[in-house]
């Protein structure tokens, strides 16, 4: 655990459907992907402390795992919690409903590498639609 | 704690929607949340205490009828101390009963609107007042019943019912951080059917079914100045039966309408539901600029 560089807010997304930075005032730096966290997004639950997204994400492969060895997984329902407390269960539904539902949030937030992996959509001028007359 | 001690301890304004069993207000979502989840947890012991006095009630009616009975053969005066004993109690009972059941508040709102506010949290800036309004009453209370119906019936049915209501129970409105006014509304639709029917030996039985359709409606008129319409492509399998988009000149107005039958009424909605029709909505637009919200 080291102390975040005080220029940068919270690296964490806020929103469902649209994410947008949190830019709260960091206070720690995730264990998993470096980044600065405040502390609504910090997860603490196990795995050191990481963010709530490194956190939803490791909870998911662990989900996956047992879907494969055919053990029960958590219904996909949103978390029932009080919105100043749903970060971290609110991060894991987030990630689950992406990945089951081919969902692509709207980006309305700084680049950010952690999330390459996944599919946002952005508005990108300079993006290239391809297409059969390219080659 | 018990019933009435937590009732005391809700808010004066949420004791005022538990009487009326009707919200109709804009307050901020984090508000919203706390209001539904002290009044779910009052409801979720109305309804125990619901079940517990019922039961007592059965017992205690059968005992004092069936002892009253027995002393009257052995000892008369007896029967008539556990009469004059047992129905004073016995309408004590009676009298709870209909206290709870006056702020019994229907499940399907109690259980589908916590989640549903949590996620809907994540997109709306904390400070921004939510409109919420929501029948919490029963969906098949007389004043929501909208016509009858008599069946044509062969034996053994001697007669068939069909009462019907609508249920309107859920509107809310509320605007996201990137400017979509957002618009969900959830409308129930109730048949009751009352069979009556006989057998061989001429003894009636009556029978009630309930069968419900749930009509779930999502609007959001995204903001031209962030939004452009995306191309629909091939293939593409939505959660809502039915779309409607207008685009105006300074908006973009995605409608979505899903639509589920099922047996019985008043059960709560899965919230993925509603999920689905606002990401069926945001699948229909793209961004139109960068930047940062």
């Amino acid at each position: 655990m080291s102390q975040p560089s005080a220029t940068r807010g919270c690296a964490c997304k806020r929103g469902f459907f649209v994410l947008r930075d949190c830019g709260a005032a960091p206070t720690t730096t995730c264990a998993s992907c470096a980044r600065p966290v405040c502390d609504e997004h910090r997860a603490d639950g196990g795995r050191g402390a990481t963010c709530v997204e490194c956190a939803a994400r490791a909870v998911e492969e662990e989900a996956l795992g047992q879907l494969r060895d055919g053990m029960r997984v958590a219904p996909d329902q949103p978390p029932s919690v009080a919105p100043a407390e749903a970060a971290e269960p609110l991060a894991r539904y987030r990630h689950r409903y992406y990945r089951r539902h081919g969902y692509e949030p709207i980006w309305w937030a700084r680049p950010d590498a952690s999330w390459s992996a996944d599919d946002v959509r952005w508005f990108d001028a300079d993006e290239d639609p391809g297409g059969f007359g390219d080659s | 704690m018990s019933v009435r001690q937590q009732v005391r301890a809700l808010s004066a304004g949420d004791r005022a929607i538990l009487e009326a069993q009707l919200v109709d207000g804009e307050r901020p979502m984090a508000d919203w949340f706390a209001t539904f989840a002290a009044l779910a947890g009052v409801d979720a012991a109305v309804g125990a205490g619901r079940a517990r006095t019922t039961r007592h009630l059965c017992f205690g009616w059968l005992g004092l009828l069936v002892g009253a009975f027995v002393l009257l053969l052995l000892l008369p005066i007896a029967a008539l101390v556990l009469l004059l004993v047992g129905l004073p109690v016995l309408a004590l009972l009676h009298g709870r009963a209909r206290e709870l059941r006056a702020i019994d508040l229907a499940n399907g709102p109690m259980e589908t609107l916590p989640p549903l506010l949590s996620l809907l949290a994540a997109d709306t800036p904390p400070e921004r007042p939510v409109t919420v309004r929501a029948d919490l009453r029963e969906p098949t209370i007389d004043a929501k019943r909208t016509g009858e119906q008599d069946r044509p019936v062969t034996r053994p049915v001697l007669s068939l019912k069909w009462t019907f209501f609508a249920n309107p129970w859920l509107e809310l409105r509320t605007r996201f951080a990137d400017g979509a006014a957002v618009r969900v509304e959830v409308t129930e639709h109730v048949r009751r059917a009352t069979r009556i029917k006989t057998n061989p030996r001429g003894k009636r039985k009556l029978k009630v079914k309930h069968k419900r359709r749930v009509q779930l409606d999502v609007q959001v008129a995204f903001p031209r100045r962030r939004y452009a319409l995306a191309p629909v492509a091939p293939g593409t399998v939505s959660a809502a039966d039915r779309e409607r988009v207008v685009e105006g000149e300074d908006r973009i107005v995605v409608r979505e309408r899903a639509v589920f039958k099922e047996t019985g009424s008043g059960g709560a909605i899965q919230p993925h539901r509603i999920v689905d029709l606002l990401a069926a909505a945001y699948r229909r637009v793209e961004p139109a600029k960068g930047g940062r919200l």
